[in-house]
């Protein structure tokens, strides 16, 4: 009796055999096509590769694939795609690797060969120019091979692009230095480099004196754009347009020191910053301008070339102190200089000004210029009558027609000689007093008049009952003891207050009163002590 | 107050003898009008009495104005090549004048100026044009050599400086001019937007390595960053 039942069941679970052995079938099927087609290609290379830098890899392939098969034997193809995937990874790996090393051996070779044709030198470091440039050539060349043996390429290759750098720029440098031209090309492809402008400028700056211009001019104008430098010297090289080496003039500007000057400019503040869009240039004669542009700046014309005399070297002329012509009674010992070595000028003009400075800050002599010790000063203004009044009372003359006579203005009628006085008398009072009037003006230089200042006008002097009255500037009239002169050190310390305190200050500054000169005893040494004190 | 000396020179046209007052020394505090007569070019300038050829004095002197705190040492602008003699020069006459070798007075006025050294006319007008309108000299050198590094063909050359003209406040420019040094004909204008020397000003890191540079010493002007100089 057929157990129906039964049969169904087998049936059933035959089928789902012969599903389940399907989809077996078909698992393998898709391994093996997969191993087939897609890694064995990749990885079969790798296996069979003599190459010593994949024999690791191709060993451990080799077992992965073994690997792989016994998972798929056992039907757990899931393990076996993975293993295959780590196969295809390895061996994708391992080609890369490959390639790398097949990269950086090519690359090796060029720059291996680059740096050999540097120099003729044996060894290569023992040229004398770029030596050094190629011992450190070839260190990186070493780096880069200690990182491709681990193997490292990416350092490796890095390593190798900086040896070529470093080649590249030791070829530069070898043409500059000895002073041929390099192309422009030369220049650009070094300057596009990682580091290579760094590289350009430490060329430069190692140039030093023997460069010659055309190799500078080119370097300038690749670093930075400037292309019409044309009269410009190295630091010690001829004419733009010769190649010869000359002595330059000590003011030349120097290329050299520009390109390193122009190599310290911040790059944001050079042609890419956008205000130097507004800069406005005008060549030519200004009076060709807009008057907008002009408006203000007309001070420089190209149409006349300003004659420009020297004098030498006024600042080194020897500066005169107590000039018997000025000053011929300085007698006494302490009032004497400390010694004959004349002071220049540039000193004392210096340290006379620097007296003003500290006289305009203290009022030194607006406090102290009217005690004798100072000088005696008398600031008149622009008053002339206390002048023309001493004069008058020395004279016994008019003191209003010597007051008019003073300020330039004429008397008509002159006035007569008074009761009693003789006519010629009085004449010849008024012709000393007109003497001793343009004696005084500023522009007679009162003050240098030495042997006049210590003559009493009544004998044709300039002094009055002890005092020198004199114009010392357009509104100014002053009057000081005259046996203060004594004491001097230049006729024009005599001009005013101030030019008395700044020539003493001067002198002593420069250490041309002696300790004991009344100046410095009173004053200069308590009040201005120098560093050391004079002696 | 301002110290002159006569001079005797030849007339550089016909060679007769000119009687001039060479000036030593300018105090712009007690003579304003020289300071004036500088910048207006109008100072040290003569003329010959029997043919009537006009011409300048080189200065030499030593320039003075406590108000602006400017102490200046002007030079004839032949000798620039001899400035790192000269700054010697310069450094010990300041230290004897207003230094630690000068009375503590001095010293205290001292500290309130700023020490220059220039080489010719143009250079001193220029140190008083950049006084006159708070500009800060060393800022504006650096502006000169920005513009020197980034203008298409600047007219570089041993006898060309590049110098201000003067401040357009109307226009907010600055006015520059490459002149030729001796002499001072004009080659080139320049109007440059004053927000350029603003920006320089602003940027202390940048500029900082020139900015020490150029302010090692009292000249303060790039041909000192430019000029050969001696050994």
């Amino acid at each position: 009796m057929p157990n129906i039942p039964l049969a169904k069941k087998l049936i059933a679970e035959a089928a789902d055999l012969c599903v389940s052995t399907t989809i077996v079938a078909d698992r393998h099927a898709d391994y093996a096509t997969r191993r087939d087609t897609k890694i064995k290609p990749k990885s079969t290379p790798i296996v069979n590769s003599t190459e010593a830098l994949l024999t690791d890899a191709g060993r451990e392939i080799g077992e992965q694939l073994k690997k792989a098969e016994g998972e798929a034997a056992k039907h757990d193809y899931a393990k076996a795609h993975t293993l295959l995937d780590d196969v295809l990874t390895r061996s994708e790996k391992a080609a890369a690797l490959l390639k790398a090393d097949t990269d950086y051996k090519a690359r090796l070779g060029v720059v291996k060969n680059g740096v050999g044709l540097l120099t003729t030198s044996n060894p290569a470091s023992s040229d004398p120019v770029i030596g050094g440039d190629i011992t450190g050539t070839n260190q990186s060349i070493s780096k880069a091979e200690i990182e491709a043996a681990k193997p490292d390429y990416d350092k490796a290759m890095k390593l190798l692009e900086e040896a070529d750098v470093a080649r590249e720029s030791a070829a530069v440098k070898k043409k500059m230095k000895g002073n041929v031209v390099p192309t422009e090309g030369e220049l650009t492809s070094l300057m596009s480099k990682p580091g290579g402008t760094k590289l350009l400028d430490q060329i430069v700056a190692g140039l030093g004196a023997t460069a010659q211009q055309a190799v500078l001019h080119l370097a300038m104008k690749v670093r930075f754009g400037l292309d019409a430098i044309k009269s410009i010297s190295s630091a010690n090289a001829g004419t733009a347009d010769t190649d010869e080496v000359a002595t330059a003039v000590d003011s030349d500007l120097s290329l050299n020191k520009i390109y390193e000057l122009f190599t310290k400019v911040p790059d944001k503040h050079t042609k890419d910053n956008p205000s130097f869009a507004k800069v406005k240039r005008y060549k030519g004669d200004p009076g060709d301008l807009t008057s907008k542009a002009r408006a203000k700046g007309d001070y420089y014309t190209s149409s006349e070339k300003e004659i420009v005399l020297s004098v030498g070297r006024p600042g080194q002329y020897d500066y005169t102190l107590q000039d018997p012509g000025e000053l011929p009674d300085v007698t006494e010992g302490d009032c004497k200089l400390a010694d004959d070595v004349k002071p220049k000028h540039f000193d004392n003009n210096t340290l006379h000004e620097a007296a003003h400075a500290i006289d305009d800050k203290k009022g030194f002599m607006r406090r102290n210029g009217s005690g004798a010790d100072y000088g005696g000063w008398i600031d008149h203004g622009g008053d002339v009558m206390p002048a023309a009044k001493a004069a008058a009372s020395a004279l016994n003359y008019d003191p209003m027609y010597i007051a008019k006579y003073l300020m330039n203005e004429a008397s008509n009628p002159e006035p007569p000689p008074p009761t009693g006085v003789d006519a010629t008398d009085w004449d010849a009072a008024r012709d000393k007093a007109k003497t001793w009037a343009d004696a005084i003006r500023k522009s007679e230089n009162p003050w240098a008049k030495g042997t006049l200042c210590n003559k009493n006008i009544t004998n044709g002097g300039l002094a009055i009952a002890g005092r020198v009255y004199h114009q010392a500037y357009d509104d100014k009239w002053v009057s000081y003891l005259a046996e203060k002169r004594k004491q001097g050190v230049t006729g024009y310390q005599f001009r005013a207050p101030g030019e008395w305190f700044a020539e003493l200050y001067a002198a002593y500054g420069n250490r041309k009163l002696k300790a004991g000169h009344p100046a410095v005893r009173l004053f200069l040494a308590k009040m201005f002590p120098l560093n050391p004190p004079i002696a | 107050m301002s110290l002159f000396r006569p001079v005797e020179l030849p007339c550089p046209s016909c060679e007769a003898p000119v009687q001039f007052q060479a000036c030593g020394s300018v105090n712009a505090d007690r003579r304003p009008d020289l300071r004036d007569e500088i910048i207006s070019g109008s100072f040290q300038r003569g003329a010959c009495e029997k043919c009537g050829t006009t011409f300048r004095l080189d200065p030499e002197f030593v320039y003075l104005d406590v108000g602006r705190g400017q102490w200046i040492t002007a030079f004839p602008v032949a000798r620039v090549g001899d400035w790192e003699h000269i700054e010697a020069e310069v450094r010990e006459a300041f230290a004897k004048s207003y230094g630690d070798k000068s009375p503590p007075d001095l010293q205290e006025i001292g500290r309130d100026l700023r020490v220059r050294t220039t080489f010719g006319w143009a250079a001193l007008r220029e140190k008083l044009l950049i006084a006159e309108h708070g500009l800060d000299d060393v800022n504006f050198e650096l502006l000169k050599i920005a513009l020197l590094r980034s203008l298409d063909d600047p007219p570089l050359q041993n006898d060309a400086e590049l110098r201000l003209v003067t401040v357009d406040a109307v226009e907010n420019e600055l006015e520059l001019a490459f002149i030729v040094s001796q002499g001072e004909q004009l080659i080139e204008t320049l109007r440059i937007p004053r927000e350029l020397y603003d920006e320089i000003a602003a940027d202390q890191e940048g500029w900082q390595e020139l900015r020490n540079e150029i302010s090692a010493g009292p000249f303060v002007d790039t041909r000192r960053l430019m000029v050969a100089g001696k050994a």
